[in-house]
């Protein structure tokens, strides 16, 4: 089963590869860009699980993505996109909060 | 932001242990968030004035408590002028008064007149129907420019520009311009400006025709500027024409009279008070106009304008009516006063010829007493420079 899970996945893989179709649609993957230390661009999430001026934790369609820092400030935030900016230290990808 | 300032939009403070939550749905309803800002517990953020209403809504769900802590933007303002629609009428008169006023020139500039004075020209635009204040469109510029050309010989070329209220007038006269006629062909002579005896006479070109010791009058021709050519039998061959130049000094007589009358006044200022004025459209508006206008005080008026301001002066212009009351006492002069102010009449004059070049040798001061003042009669000697 996870055979045929892995062979599926990398089918779809292949495919998106050769139609240059874009990855974060297809897979649904959140999508993050960074400007230096200063600013996070984020798209592709479904919310926001936890938020102080320290630490931000988003929540993806498989996984969770935790940005540390300081002084973390939230320019705009919408269904499809938000913008950060302050002083970012870390971004990690897993699971952070137990349900 | 300039977007949401025309719809309006406030910062609300939001508490309670689901903030996150809130934010979530916030992005979920279509809600736009943003300056999200996390301190200590609580949360701070922007929205739209419209969805105040759909935040509260979604309070209840997350639990929250949401605080309305400012509020910004041109719906609120407006608001707040409705209450005072005063201040907004005021405003609109004042636009519109401004804008009208600027229809119309309140000042007119000449530039370049040498030999039409200003108040010739003055007398030609009110002929012209062109007076302050004018209706800014009734003006033809070109029109105004061919009359000016045709009336005024004198002026060879002539341009006219209304900038914002000021009509500017220049002109250039035909004095001014070159002439490219051969100098040798062009005779000039020397006439005395005054009547007197030639002191001395230094001639650098041209025919003398008096020499020193000589007396002349005002007009006569002292110099000639057409040198005769003569031929072997003395006989007027040619003539050649050239400027006359040379140093003549003619010493004459200057007759001045000083008048000072036997008493004046002496002042003694008690009060001195300072009353505003101002000036629209020519209309002057001050509480001097309505004090009792009496022998016993002075006024001088200061204007207050800003150089700025100098193109609406006529249309807009304030300043201050500085009045000082005073008593007097009809006093008579003493010798020793009357001695100084002879002197210093005496010394101004002096002092008034020398800057136009003018010479004196002599002086001769006489006082006759007539009814009411001392006549002085100064008899000047002078060399002057023709």
């Amino acid at each position: 089963m996870f055979k045929k899970l892995f062979n599926a996945k990398n089918q779809t893989n292949e495919i998106t590869k050769k139609l240059k179709l874009p990855y974060e649609n297809i897979f649904d993957d959140i999508v993050i860009c960074m400007t230096g230390d200063s600013s996070i661009f984020v798209e592709n999430y479904k919310g926001v699980l936890e938020y102080s001026s320290e630490c931000i934790v988003l929540r993806g369609r498989k996984q969770e993505i935790k940005i540390c820092g300081e002084h973390i400030f939230i320019s705009y935030y919408t269904d499809e996109c938000m913008k950060m900016t302050g002083v970012f230290r870390s971004v990690q990808i897993g699971c952070f909060r137990h349900l | 932001m300039f977007s949401a300032f025309i719809k309006g939009y406030i910062t609300v403070h939001a508490s309670g242990p689901y903030k996150e939550r809130l934010i979530n749905l916030c992005g979920k309803r279509g809600i736009y968030v943003w300056d999200i800002e996390n301190e200590e517990d609580i949360v701070s953020f922007h929205i739209l004035k419209k969805d105040y209403d759909a935040l509260n809504r979604l309070l209840e769900k997350t639990a929250a408590k949401a605080v309305l802590v400012e509020k910004h933007g041109l719906p609120f303002l407006l608001n707040q002028v409705k209450r005072k629609i005063y201040l907004l009428f005021g405003f609109a008169f004042g636009v519109s008064f401004i804008l009208i006023l600027q229809c119309f020139i309140w000042n007119i500039r000449i530039e370049g007149n040498e030999a039409i004075t200003r108040s010739q020209f003055e007398k030609f635009l009110i002929e012209e129907k062109i007076i302050i204040p004018s209706l800014a469109s009734s003006i033809d510029c070109y029109k105004l420019k061919d009359t000016i050309l045709s009336s005024f010989d004198e002026v060879s070329w002539v341009s006219i520009e209304k900038k914002g209220c000021s009509l500017r007038i220049i002109v250039k006269e035909k004095s001014d311009v070159v002439d490219l006629v051969d100098e040798a062909q062009y005779r000039k002579d020397l006439y005395a400006k005054n009547d007197g005896v030639i002191v001395s006479i230094i001639t650098r070109s041209g025919v003398p025709n008096v020499k020193k010791g000589d007396r002349v009058k005002k007009g006569d021709l002292l110099v000639c500027g057409e040198i005769p050519i003569y031929n072997e039998e003395g006989i007027v061959k040619n003539t050649q024409l050239c400027i006359a130049d040379a140093d003549i000094v003619i010493e004459s007589d200057l007759c001045r009279h000083i008048y000072i009358p036997f008493q004046y006044k002496n002042k003694d200022y008690i009060k001195e008070k300072s009353f505003p004025w101002i000036c629209i459209g020519g209309i002057e508006v001050s509480p001097v106009k309505k004090l009792n206008q009496t022998n016993n005080m002075e006024v001088i008026k200061e204007y207050s304008c800003h150089n700025r301001l100098n193109k609406l002066s006529n249309a807009l212009c304030f300043g201050r009516y500085h009045v000082k009351w005073y008593d007097y006492q009809i006093v008579s002069y003493t010798d020793q006063e009357k001695n100084r102010l002879i002197q210093e009449k005496t010394d101004y004059l002096m002092k008034r010829m020398q800057e136009k070049n003018i010479t004196i040798k002599q002086k001769n001061v006489t006082i006759q007493k007539n009814d009411k003042k001392w006549d002085i009669i100064v008899n000047f000697q002078i060399w002057t420079k023709q």
